[in-house]
């Protein structure tokens, strides 16, 4: 470093500069406190110059601390703390009180060893007030999770949507075909769709079709998976769940449509649906299979009359 | 893009007295870890090699082996005479064994993610400059930040662009015995520090 | 009567080096391995009755060379002259019968003197 300023300019820099600075001996004893320090933590830097951090501040990570200092020492090279894995290393008010929306002082520091002018070992440590970066990257990392929930989400329904719903099937299809384990997929489709559109409209068409997701989501477990994979179309993911099961899920189901019509405006408009059940074998070798099935199914149960559940068999 | 003066790539010579000077560096990293763990430290021979930017991210999968699709990496960059950034590449495994090898209990918060990062910290640090002490170059770093956990390499070295066509490339790795846990260390050098690179590495062999 | 020289390292650069900075008056017959295994054969043909002897290497490496003298009973003097300079490193080679660890870097007058603490070479 070239250095045309005198001691007294360089000093000052350090003292006022918009950064904490302090540096410390291996005993973590309190040799210089800036005004950033003084200022953020109320400790003016005569009371602590000379005693121990810890003793100052008990609730500093300690042990930790002392490591760390060592471990710099020891090994002649700076070391770093990033906000992102400890968020502070004093515990300091932050300067965003009406907006921030955070309770804290977010920091990044650094651990410089160096010679004393005696030659004895200290470490300074410098604190970054990193808090206005880390409110941003936490509300960047909000709206990228806003954004991927609703690329996987039916915008109508809320519902997740059909590319989603084959990318999770095809996840759960090769769990369980590596490591065993039972897996049903059923389809859904209500009955004279086009009739509702045709008869009450397109915005009671919605409705019917909001409603009966809902209906369906009261009664599906917390594992599985609901998706629209058409208009009027909708698969559900039933992990853990054999024919069996699945069987009686899918005549809840069936009866709860038929059992609740849905109101619009005035109208009370009666929904059923036909719905296909197809269970994973270990004959079947991919997921597309698999949901072929459950289609094959769900068109034998438009075929019997609508309005009831068929399981797939293989002459079908 | 503007006009650009291609780099040559290192010749032979140049290679050789790097290697030795690479050797050097990665010495002093593994006894700072020596120092650090209490426990044997093996070395491997450094490999060197120019890559472009389409096959750069290939060439580290080559020689981190291993067909897992699971690696954590930590990116750290460096700057002032030699510039560049490097990574540093653990299996899965080893990962685990950290905290017990650095002596950390629970108790003291130490997550998994810091320790990786201050490991890389010091390996990168003591390796590259012992680079730099050897070619008498000035070399200052960044904080190290993490590239990911339990990712495919593709995902750690992901960039959005990349604003040059070639760099060199060095791999060392360390093996820590009896102990699953493994480090690749490599490290990208960008074309504007080849020029600074050669001129070090010409008075190392001088004065050598 | 010349010494039998064995001079081991993967590093052309580095046997160069070595070359450049053995003492001018020591009478040697020097002989090159790239690698352990090279090392080995040499010694097995009496080419070694002082090594310089690098510890990271490919095919087999210096720990393996000293293994390998140890083992099959060769009688040779062996520096090891390498950059793991870790302490453990240092207690291994001696533990498996070397005589010295030079650091790397070295120069002319480490190497020098290295080699009088061996008494493989004294000036004079």
């Amino acid at each position: 470093m070239t250095a045309a300023l005198g001691d007294n300019s360089l000093g000052f820099i350090i003292d006022r500069v918009d950064v904490g600075i302090l540096v410390v001996t291996e005993n973590l004893e309190v040799v210089l406190w800036n005004r950033f320090m003084e200022a953020n933590s109320k400790v003016a830097a005569e009371t602590i110059v000379g005693k121990n951090l810890l003793e100052s501040f008990p609730d500093l990570p300690g042990k930790w601390l002392e490591k760390k200092v060592r471990s710099v020492q020891l090994l002649n090279n700076f070391a770093f703390t990033s906000w992102q894995q400890r968020p502070y290393l004093f515990h300091f008010k932050h300067h965003r009180p009406i907006t921030g929306g955070v309770t804290h002082m977010y920091q990044n520091c650094t651990f410089i060893p160096f010679e004393g002018s005696d030659g004895e070992s200290l470490v300074c440590i410098t604190l970054f007030d990193v808090t206005d970066t880390a409110i941003s990257h936490r509300e960047v990392q909000q709206a990228h999770a806003d954004l991927e929930e609703l690329s996987h989400r039916d915008p109508l329904t809320g519902v997740y949507n059909r590319r989603f719903m084959e990318a999770e099937l095809n996840k759960e299809f090769k769990r369980v075909a590596r490591y065993g384990g039972k897996l049903s997929v059923l389809f859904l489709d209500l009955d004279f769709f086009k009739k509702v559109n045709d008869t009450y409209g397109h915005q009671a068409g919605d409705q019917v079709l909001i409603e009966v997701t809902q209906r369906i989501n009261d009664i599906t477990r917390t594992t599985d998976f609901l998706a629209r994979y058409g208009g009027e179309e909708f698969a559900i993911i039933l992990p853990e769940t054999d024919t069996t099961g699945g069987l009686i899920f899918a005549n809840r189901v069936r009866e709860v449509i038929e059992k609740t019509p849905v109101h619009f405006g005035e109208h009370v408009i009666p929904v059923t649906a036909s719905l296909g059940l197809s269970e994973y074998d270990d004959g079947i070798e991919s997921y597309d299979a698999l949901l072929d099935q459950s289609d094959k199914a769900l068109y034998m149960a438009k075929k019997q009359g609508r309005n009831c559940v068929v399981c797939f068999v293989p002459d079908m | 893009m503007g006009f650009t003066v291609k780099v040559e790539p290192l010749n032979e010579e140049e290679n050789e007295i790097l290697q030795e000077v690479i050797n050097i560096g990665m010495g002093q990293a593994g006894a700072s870890l020596a120092k650090l763990l209490d426990i044997f430290v093996n070395l491997s021979v450094p490999r060197v090699s120019w890559v472009n930017d389409d096959d750069f991210v290939s060439k580290v999968g080559e020689l981190v082996e291993g067909s897992d699709d699971s690696w954590a990496g930590v990116r750290q960059a460096f700057y002032n005479q030699l510039e560049g950034e490097a990574f540093a590449i653990y299996g899965a495994n080893g990962c685990q064994q950290l905290s017990g090898l650095m002596g950390y209990d629970e108790s003291e918060g130490m997550a998994q993610e810091e320790l990786l990062l201050d490991i890389t910290n010091i390996l990168i640090g003591a390796c590259l400059m012992g680079v730099a002490k050897q070619i008498g170059k000035q070399l200052d770093f960044a904080a190290p930040t993490l590239a990911g956990i339990d990712k495919p390499i593709e995902e750690l070295l992901y960039s959005r662009d990349r604003e040059w066509d070639q760099c060199l490339l060095i791999e060392v790795n360390f093996h820590l015995e009896e102990s699953n846990f493994s480090c690749h260390l490599v490290m990208l050098m960008s074309e504007a520090s080849i020029d600074q690179l050669r001129s070090g590495l010409l008075s190392f062999m001088e004065s050598y | 009567m010349s010494i039998a020289l064995l001079i081991v390292d993967d590093s052309g650069f580095s046997r160069k080096a070595m070359l450049k900075s053995l003492p001018e008056a020591w009478d040697v017959d020097i002989t090159q391995a790239t690698n352990g295994e090279e090392a080995l054969e040499a010694l097995r043909k009496g080419l070694g009755e002082v090594v310089l002897l690098d510890l990271t290497m490919p095919v087999l490496d210096g720990f393996g060379v000293l293994e390998g003298i140890r083992d099959e009973g060769i009688e040779a003097k062996v520096v090891v002259v390498s950059a793991d300079i870790q302490p453990k490193a240092k207690l291994r080679v001696i533990s498996l019968g070397a005589l010295a660890f030079l650091q790397k870097p070295f120069n002319k007058e480490s190497l020098a003197a290295t080699l009088a603490e061996c008494g493989v070479y004294s000036e004079g």
